[in-house]
């Protein structure tokens, strides 16, 4: 007996853990997948209905451009952040540290409620612009996707930076120092040296990004507008509004193998788990 | 249901073995489960859309009921559709009394969600008349509409709903609310001459064509918070809103009129979940919310309209005359087909969701 | 690089953190308004909706239920998530690959799938609306962080401390107790911080299972914005916020330790 369970030990140990998972959470999700092809009409009805509507195959290219564009942006913002972070010492980079951490711990409700409050066309920055004589009336920056792409951007930000930080960090500044020693301006060393070595870094976060924001649900329903409509929304309909399970698992199984299938690109070529600060 | 067999009267044979194991089974459950417990403290439980529509539920109904009945009304929010579902099809019912929108009186029936109403406690006879408002399965709870609010800047504002569609007449932009049952595309095919008798079934193309022709001044809520907030800042110059979020705003100052000729008369239900274990509690509230005093004072506390008509009599004249079904409607209001909407809700969503990308 | 490089990155850098920072902050002034709407500047200053917070029933009995589970959901997945990380680097590579990528699965499932997952069978087995039927769904959404965090500590625990112990005469057990288990400390609180944090803050999967007397507080915050923008709900945000800054407090002090 004690000689099995100092064999199994890990096993042992894992089991509880692995129960839960596997009972409540993949079982569940494998059902769901599974009432998708339990049609009488035929086993395939539901993906067919995806496919020949146009409406789906729309909501689907709509989700990947938002997410692709959240990705786009962020890298934008995030590479000169993470950059500026690790170059900074002392009280800066404690504040900078703080920008980036406060909203990354800040409830998801919190920050749309935010984004709202400033965004609105009566809302603090109309309301300075309007002050400021430069506008008339308010922009219209919220319940657009101007509004889902500035709520987004901010939100899966940290998920860009803390790992791109990671990355730089781990450059040998004396790199640097070889090749402009080598006669590269630093412009060119930039380019040629820094920028290749953080690729990895940059491109895992950008899958990472990307891969969240296909399943977004809450941000795009608080400042979305008219063509907002994601992949997470049709499902919630499909299954509060109009009680097609059936339909939401077929919706469901589109966006889990779309996130599963990056999560595997991005784990095998790009070290996502690290990034993810998994291992 | 095995209690109200063990109260039926009994026929003097022993008592039925299945039937006792019921009721052990029962008893069991009532000691592991809390809300059980609390259901022998004569309770019935209410899921409501919350906010201050509960707040005013409970002034006008829940607390008279109370002091009435000893019954006490527990409510709880997220009257989805879907929880009415898992909680049904997993037979743990722990709902008595379900507010929702009328589409549900045939989705629910449909996948067997609900409990027939009992009419020999509910009295039918004093309800509005007509548009399948009363089904085996439902009684309408309160009416309310969808009408055309615009902004004071437009002078008599428009006329019809030909003018809510002309933006050359009136510019702006015109709120809509984003599900496909919104009424705008009622509203679009009334533009387009349709007559108002022969509104359903929908022509969703002809409907969507239409709507093309302002589209880019559509801007679509997604709740109606949004929608107040759209009123009075003036971001909308028309919108098609529930009434009593355009008389909240019109009250709390926004700068708009509100036009009642124009406007889509519709009704919230009750409904009882089936499987309850308080089904003659639940009767019991629904009769006494269609009483023709209860009707009246909800109709004082929040801007809905009474189902039953002989309320009105109660209501001051300036109340009754802002109410949905009240006298500035007779007449003028559309009724939105709702039985209708509850067969054709998800393909036509489809079709909204595909002009709104395209 | 140059000075006027150096500058414009500075500039880029500093726009970026007031961005993020931004929306995050507001809240706070709006939270302190007397008005019944949103105003900016807000008008007067009051504690009225923190008041109104605290007693009305919906917004503090919320606050509660979040505490409530949150606090078992940290303490459930910190004990399962322990085991685990503790097991996995013990377990041929093959194995703990496999099994590490199946306990990642919560945290790469898209919540909305997560969510309509579990709707039906936490019906069926009573869990829908219920304290404990959050905790259990929290307990999943959470436990791969404190996997994550447990795993990190015992891939860089010196082995050899546990070993002298042991050959010192300490029993498994009491090796586990006052050796291992004091240098993996760090780690298993960061993962149980991180746990509570998920809990606290989870929206989607909450929205589908709580409900009658089970409402957690952003999903009152979600149905709060959603009925009325009242301040109420800023007070609410500003809560979260001071939670969730001392939290970070507390995890950035272990971190250091």
């Amino acid at each position: 007996m004690m000689h099995a369970v100092r064999r199994h030990g890990p096993y042992v140990l894992i089991l509880p853990g692995f129960m839960l998972l596997a009972g409540l959470f993949v079982l569940p999700v494998g059902q769901l997948l599974a009432t998708s092809f339990g049609d009488p009409a035929g086993s395939f009805v539901h993906y067919e209905r995806i496919l020949t509507q146009p409406v789906y195959l729309r909501v689907i290219l709509r989700t990947l451009t938002l997410s692709a564009a959240t990705a786009a942006l962020c890298l934008i913002l995030g590479y000169p952040l993470a950059y500026q972070l690790n170059r900074s010492k002392g009280v800066a980079r404690g504040l900078i540290l703080l920008c980036i951490l406060i909203p990354f711990w800040t409830n998801l409700l919190v920050r749309s409620y935010g984004w709202i409050v400033l965004l609105n066309p009566q809302g603090v920055i109309n309301g300075a612009l309007r002050e400021a004589g430069l506008v008339e009336s308010g922009l219209p920056l919220v319940y657009n996707t101007t509004g889902v792409l500035i709520g987004m951007t901010q939100i899966m930000l940290p998920y860009m930076v803390l790992p791109l930080a990671a990355v730089m960090s781990r450059i040998d500044p004396r790199v640097m120092d070889a090749a402009r020693s080598l006669g590269a301006s630093p412009r060119a060393a930039f380019l040629k040296v820094y920028v290749p070595l953080t690729l990895t870094g940059a491109l895992g976060g950008v899958l990472l990004v990307f891969m969240i924001s296909l399943g977004f649900f809450v941000v795009p329903a608080m400042l979305g507008g008219q063509r907002d409509i994601l992949l997470a929304q049709l499902i919630e309909f499909n299954v509060n509004q109009t009680l097609n399970w059936p339909f939401a698992g077929a919706l469901s199984a589109v966006l889990l193998v779309s996130t599963l299938v990056l999560y595997a690109f991005g784990d095998r070529f790009l070290g996502l788990r690290r990034l993810w600060g998994a291992e | 249901m095995g209690n109200r067999r063990i109260s039926a009267p009994s026929s003097g044979k022993a008592i039925d073995r299945r039937l006792l194991l019921k009721f052990g089974g029962a008893s069991l459950l009532a000691v592991s489960a809390p809300s059980v417990l609390r259901a022998q403290a004569k309770e019935v439980v209410f899921a409501s859309w919350g906010g201050s529509w509960e707040a005013a539920m409970r002034e006008a109904w829940f607390k008279p009921f109370t002091a009435k009945t000893g019954i006490e009304v527990r409510t709880v929010q997220g009257n989805t559709y879907g929880r009415v579902q898992a909680m049904v099809e997993s037979g743990r019912t722990d709902w008595d009394v379900v507010e929702v929108l009328p589409d549900f009186q045939w989705i629910g029936p449909k996948r067997g969600l609900l409990e027939p109403i009992d009419f020999n406690v509910v009295d039918k006879s004093q309800i509005m008349p007509g548009a399948d408002m009363i089904t085996e399965y439902s009684v309408p709870q309160v009416l309310f509409s969808r009408l055309v609010a615009y902004n004071k800047k437009l002078g008599a504002g428009p006329q019809s709903f030909a003018d809510v569609f002309d933006t050359k007449k009136f510019p702006g932009k015109r709120a809509f609310y984003t599900k496909a049952n919104g009424a705008y595309l009622e509203a679009a095919l009334l533009a387009d001459g349709v007559d108002p008798a022969k509104l359903y079934p929908l022509d969703i193309p002809r409907a969507l064509k239409k709507l093309s022709t302002i589209r880019d001044d559509i801007q679509f809520y997604e709740t109606n918070a949004q929608a107040e907030q759209m009123m009075s800042d003036g971001q909308a110059a028309i919108a098609l809103t529930p009434d009593g979020r355009a008389l909240n705003a019109r009250s709390h100052g926004a700068p708009i009129d509100i036009q009642f000729g124009l406007s889509f008369l519709t009704w919230s239900a009750m409904v009882v979940p089936k499987g309850t274990t308080r089904k003659a509690e639940a009767m019991q509230l629904i009769a006494f919310c269609l009483t023709r005093e209860a009707q009246a004072e909800i109709a004082k506390v929040y801007t809905y309209g009474p189902v039953v008509p002989k309320a009105f009599e109660l209501l001051p004249p300036e109340r009754a005359n802002i109410l949905s079904g009240g006298p500035q409607m007779q007449g003028k209001a559309v009724i939105m087909g709702e039985k209708w909407w509850g067969e054709n809700l998800s393909g036509v969503t489809e079709q909204v969701n595909a002009w709104k990308l395209s | 690089m140059r000075r006027p490089g150096r500058l414009l990155l500075g500039a880029i850098a500093a726009t970026v953190c007031v961005y993020l920072i931004l929306p995050t902050l507001i809240v706070v002034p709006i939270s302190f308004t007397k008005t019944d709407f949103i105003t900016f500047p807000p008008q007067g200053f009051s504690t009225r909706w923190y008041a109104a917070f605290f007693t009305r029933p919906e917004w503090s009995g919320a606050f509660v239920t979040s505490l409530v589970v949150a606090t078992f959901t940290a303490a459930l997945t910190t004990v399962l998530g322990t085991m685990i990380g503790l097991a996995l680097p013990r377990l041929p590579p093959r194995a703990n690959r496999l099994l590490g990528l199946f306990f990642l699965l919560p945290m790469i499932v898209p919540a909305i799938i997560t969510a309509v997952a579990l709707y039906r069978p936490f019906a069926q087995i009573g869990l829908i609306a219920s304290v404990p039927g959050l905790i259990v769904a929290h307990t999943i959404l959470a436990l791969p962080f404190v996997v994550i965090n447990v795993a990190a500590v015992v891939h860089k625990l010196d082995w050899r401390i546990v070993d002298a112990a042991r050959s010192l005469g300490a029993t498994p057990a009491i090796a586990f107790r006052k050796v291992t288990l004091p240098a993996l400390a760090p780690g298993i609180a960061a993962g149980g911080i991180f746990a509570f944090l998920t809990s606290f803050d989870e929206v989607v999967v909450a929205l589908f299972i709580s409900g009658s007397g089970a409402t957690t507080l952003p999903v009152q915050m979600w149905s709060g914005i959603r009925f009325e923008i009242s301040p109420i709900a800023a007070a609410a945000s500003c809560l979260l916020l001071l939670g969730s800054c001392l939290l970070l407090a507390l995890f950035s002090l272990l971190k250091r330790t």
